[in-house]
């Protein structure tokens, strides 16, 4: 496998869309599509991990791209719901497709690099197209307020970044966690801080989540999904990677952070679950998901952790994309002024549900099988508490989508039996594919959640250092 | 060394001044007194007392001279350059906001629709 082509296919069509504006929606579709057939073929064929070195220059003194089952699980995660995305809101592309072809290479790039340096430099392309895209619905304060942030916190990422370099005098994640080892350093707790804020505010951690809601509030379905799908993919894989294969944690540093995901875990569970707006809700939702992911990676949970992710972005996909498109139809998303609205459209309803009960974690749904292996490796761990925050939250969890659900599908008042006259007229629009994609995607949640994982935990077995260190050159 | 608080300094006023100023141009301004700093900072580790400069020359023909680490430049011309696109970027955003407000101040602009 070659890497490097998610990375510059992408770009390559970038280039060309600028030049030829006419076929730019054309070539965002071919590179979407090779993105995720070459990734898919990939993990078939899959038997051990490359490093990529870029111009033959070995690391550490080149850049390098490191493929292993991790970074492949995170590569197709990533390209699935890209292409989700783009399939499902290719209406409301417009201009925007080399933004679009940009932030795809740029994701790519933060899963896949093996240098700290370069991955900053694909938090920032990607961050710089997250921006433009946010600029779409014409609310430039909020992406203003994004912007400062963002690049406050990638400043702070640097910062970090470079002080290790003085520490180690190298910023391979390879050659640095060779260096590190299993040594405990003082030195490293305020990089390891700066890192941790400076990739916090992509990943969308409280306290430094503030600009989510005001640019996701009234986003449409592609900005969206965009950010609370493709971003977080990539942004959480690549936080899982650093702090499980690369740095290692003081029990305090350990401690502090596992304090912030968990308040992000609950907080913003509590949040979602006072909001009536259907949008507001779902990002609120994502925030705690990623408190959930952190909580996981922190404890070691890997599997775990990517199979709550991936239930997280890809049920997000159908549940974002749907509220948007009912609020771009009917001007409100509002669970109260939506009320009934399945009964006339059973075919995204079925869709919609099927994600938001996966979500929940009830039995039969891919959810369930996400949340009884992170709660199965907690326990294991020895832990009792860190389980039963994350059972009461999803009890919350649960309540606030079921009334999403019983408003949504039920017309009349609650606890009553419909009327017909209770049923309102929406005049939906061109909602046939998004009916027809979302309940292929409801199929494939249910399908996920039955059949047996072993399939997958090949891909997180290989011990990605010790097979990935002989690959080092120079002296 | 010196020159390192130096940075630090101008990395914190170029944050008090995110934090105190509600004017978009001075809040852009802010955001690239802290990046200077920055990158300030990231020079400053490169240096090595009495180094040349990492470049082969008639004069300096021999790599066993103390050099100074060329890597954190190669660091600071990267990411000057992408400070330079955020900036634009963010000079865009201020332009498009003073033709929907008719002011720079965000204080002025009350609530989005």
């Amino acid at each position: 496998m070659n890497p490097a082509l998610l990375i510059a296919v992408p770009l390559l069509a970038a280039f060309i869309a600028v030049m030829v504006m006419k076929i730019d929606k054309v070539l965002l579709s071919l590179a979407v599509l090779f993105n995720l057939v070459y990734t898919v073929y990939n993990a078939i064929i899959y038997t051990n991990p490359i490093i990529y070195t870029i111009g033959n220059f070995k690391p550490p003194f080149g850049i390098s791209l490191v493929v292993d089952g991790y970074s492949l699980v995170g590569v197709i995660l990533l390209n699935v719901v890209f292409a989700l995305m783009v399939f499902l809101s290719f209406k409301l592309i417009g201009k925007y497709a080399v933004v679009l072809l940009v932030s795809l290479a740029a994701l790519n790039g933060i899963i896949l690099t093996g240098d700290l340096f370069n991955l900053f430099v694909f938090m920032e392309i990607g961050a710089i197209a997250a921006y433009i895209m946010t600029s779409m619905d014409k609310g430039y304060k909020h992406t203003f307020n994004y912007l400062v942030l963002g690049t406050l916190a990638s400043g702070l990422y640097l910062f970090g970044i470079v002080i290790i370099y003085n520490l180690f005098g190298t910023l391979n994640i390879i050659d640095l966690s060779e260096s590190i080892g299993n040594t405990v350093y003082a030195a490293m707790a305020l990089p390891l801080i700066f890192i941790f804020v400076g990739l916090s505010v992509e990943a969308k951690l409280l306290p430094f989540s503030g600009w989510v809601k005001g640019v996701l509030k009234k986003a449409n379905g592609l900005v969206g999904t965009l950010i609370i799908s493709a971003y977080a993919t990539a942004m959480l894989v690549m936080f899982g990677r650093l702090i499980n294969s690369i740095f290692i944690l003081s029990d305090g540093l350990k401690i502090g952070l596992t304090i912030i995901a968990v308040l992000t875990l609950t907080l913003a569970e509590a949040a979602a679950f006072s909001k009536k707006n259907l949008r507001e809700i779902l990002l609120f939702s994502s925030i705690a998901q990623s408190g959930l992911v952190v909580v996981l990676f922190l404890n070691g949970l890997i599997l775990p952790a990517v199979l709550v992710l991936a239930n997280n972005v890809i049920s997000k996909v159908v549940l974002f994309t749907v509220s948007a498109k009912m609020a771009e139809n009917t001007g409100s998303d509002n669970i109260y002024d939506l009320k009934g609205i399945f009964a006339s459209y059973r075919c995204f309803g079925i869709g919609f549900t099927v994600a938001a009960m996966s979500m929940v974690g009830l039995p039969f749904f891919f959810g369930f099988v996400a949340k009884a292996n992170a709660l199965i490796g907690l326990l294991q761990g020895g832990n009792i508490w860190l389980p039963i925050v994350i059972l009461l939250v999803s009890v919350v969890e649960g309540v606030y989508f079921m009334r999403i659900l019983t408003n949504l599908w039920n017309p009349g008042e609650e606890g009553e039996l419909a009327k017909l006259k209770d049923v309102n007229d929406f005049k939906m629009k061109k909602f046939v594919k998004l009916g027809i994609v979302s309940l292929i995607i409801g199929l494939i949640i249910i399908a996920a959640g039955i059949l047996p994982l072993q399939n997958i935990q090949k891909y997180f077995d290989a011990d990605f250092l010790s097979i990935l260190s002989n690959s080092i050159g120079g002296a | 060394m010196m020159i390192q608080y130096i940075a630090i300094l101008l990395m914190l006023v170029g944050i008090y001044g995110l934090l105190s100023q509600r004017n978009v141009i001075k809040m852009i301004v802010s955001l690239n007194i802290f990046e200077i700093g920055l990158n300030v900072f990231i020079i400053s580790i490169g240096y090595v007392k009495d180094g040349v400069a990492p470049i082969l020359t008639s004069v300096n023909n021999s790599s066993s001279l103390m050099f100074v680490d060329p890597l954190p430049h190669a660091l600071v011309l990267t990411a000057i350059v992408i400070g330079v696109g955020v900036t634009a970027l963010a000079l865009a955003l201020a332009r498009k906001m003073h033709k929907k407000y008719g002011t720079y101040e965000l204080d002025e602009m009350g609530g989005e629709a």
